[in-house]
């Protein structure tokens, strides 16, 4: 939208927050006045992490996480399993992932799920970059970490098709039941999923 | 619609789409209110009440509140989930394909007993896993006939005489085949040539629409079906008039199951 000199800027405050994900026109009007209250500092600082984030982040070039510095920390890290790749949806699944530090391998970040009802297929998202990742390296275990829903599922099929011929060992995250659930509330899906995937104790 | 604010109906999952923090909308085709939208909250959390009761192609019974702009999912327990579906890609791009198209033909909140029930039976033939382009192809011969849009395939759609077996034209604007008597007269630009082999396939539809068909009926039929597939294909575009969005993705893993 483009503002004239004229327009007033609360209404553009205002219309600006609107554009976000999540916000309706009421929380965008609940915002701005927030803000007008707020410090001046507090409101520059916002400003400028706002800019700094648009200025400084990119994705990593090898692994399509968001990062200040290409390749990106992880990556770069030299004492992390180079053998291991993790694929994920969304740059926020890595730092959820990393958060658990029970993993330790390098990460690829697809940018999105296959969904065909919305017209997005393998070409929206980075898979051909992974398979270049996969010529002339050393990985020997791709963990697909797709969400586990339909579309997640068929991401990471697709994705195992792809991979399958170069004989590298393809896995993927437990389904199961989550940690302090009672199993009497779990459904059928999940439960079925849970006792396939059991353990030896 | 039922004058309660809670209604309850049996229904398909067709799509889902984000909304907010954790929530999503889903989209229903209901054997009760056609299709119907409605907020699930919560669903993307890990312990949310909905479990993986609303995964896209699921069948489930399904309680919903009407709200005042979006309705809202209260409760969703799943009849059939279709496991074998799910554990094969091309059968879950062809379950997603046939949910693309409920969702472009069916009405909102305009209930059609005939759609619903043959989308459940392709989702089970789907999951039977045998002849399943036979199935998509049946299904969307159905389709068209539930829908209304069904043309005329055994005698020419003008002069209503019978046509030899061999290639004829097609003309969605006249609704039907045309003999080559009649084409010069009522042809349009519109127009398309249709092979013997795919009227051979779309006559028997014809016939068999009242009928339940078994795998056995689909046997002669499944080596040449790539004319009546391309025929299909190019007149659900003309009458949805746009590409449909998942054909893209069906076409490439149907390609690499045969490569």
């Amino acid at each position: 939208m483009e503002y004239s000199s004229g327009t007033p800027p609360v209404q553009r405050l205002i219309d600006e927050f609107s554009r976000l994900p999540g916000v309706g026109p009421k929380s965008a009007q609940r915002l701005t006045y927030h803000l007008i209250r707020m410090p001046a500092e507090q409101a520059e600082s916002l400003a400028s992490a706002i800019l700094s984030v648009k200025t400084r982040i990119t994705l990593c070039s090898k692994c399509f996480h968001i990062t200040e510095n290409d390749p990106c920390n992880i990556c770069s890290d030299t004492t992390r399993d180079q053998s291991k790749i993790c694929v994920v949806e969304q740059p926020l699944d890595v730092m959820a992932l990393e958060k658990t530090s029970t993993y330790d391998g390098l990460y690829h970040v697809l940018h999105g799920v296959i969904s065909p009802i919305n017209g997005i297929g393998p070409d929206n998202l980075k898979v051909k970059p992974l398979l270049q990742r996969l010529m002339g390296n050393d990985v020997t275990e791709i963990i697909m970490a797709t969400n586990p829903n339909l579309e997640g599922e068929a991401t990471s099929m697709f994705i195992h098709k792809l991979i399958e011929p170069s004989g590298i060992k393809i896995t993927k995250p437990a389904r199961g039941l989550p940690v302090g659930g009672d199993l009497e509330y779990a459904d059928e899906a999940t439960l079925s999923r849970a006792i396939e995937g059991r353990q030896n104790f | 619609m039922t004058s309660n604010r809670v209604y309850k109906t049996k229904a398909i999952v067709l799509k889902q789409m984000p909304i907010g923090e954790t929530n999503r909308i889903i989209t229903f085709y209901t054997r009760s209110f056609g299709k119907v939208a409605a907020v699930a909250r919560g669903v993307r959390r890990p312990g949310s009440k909905f479990g993986g009761s609303l995964e896209i192609l699921n069948h489930v019974q399904t309680s919903i509140a009407r709200g005042r702009s979006l309705d809202n999912v209260n409760e969703c327990v799943v009849i059939e989930s279709y496991k074998n579906l799910r554990k094969n890609l091309t059968a879950i791009a062809e379950g997603i394909y046939i949910a693309e198209l409920v969702d472009t033909f069916g009405q909102d909140r305009s209930p059609n007993f005939s759609l619903f029930d043959i989308l459940l039976e392709t989702l089970s033939n789907l999951d039977q896993s045998e002849h399943r382009e036979f199935w998509i192809l049946w299904f969307e011969f159905r389709l068209l006939h539930v829908s209304g849009f069904l043309p005329e395939f055994v005698s020419c759609v003008e002069c209503h005489n019978g046509l030899d077996r061999t290639d004829h034209t097609f003309d969605p604007v006249v609704g039907g085949v045309l003999c080559p008597e009649c084409v010069s007269s009522y042809g349009t630009d519109q127009s398309w040539n249709v092979s013997v082999s795919a009227l051979i396939v779309l006559r028997f539809f014809q016939r068999s629409l009242k009928l339940k068909l078994q795998s056995e009926s689909a046997g002669p039929y499944v080596d040449d079906l790539a004319d009546v597939k391309a025929f299909l294909r190019i007149y659900m575009r003309y009458i949805a008039e746009r590409d449909l969005k998942s054909t893209g993705f069906l076409d490439l893993v149907r390609f690499k199951e045969i490569h």
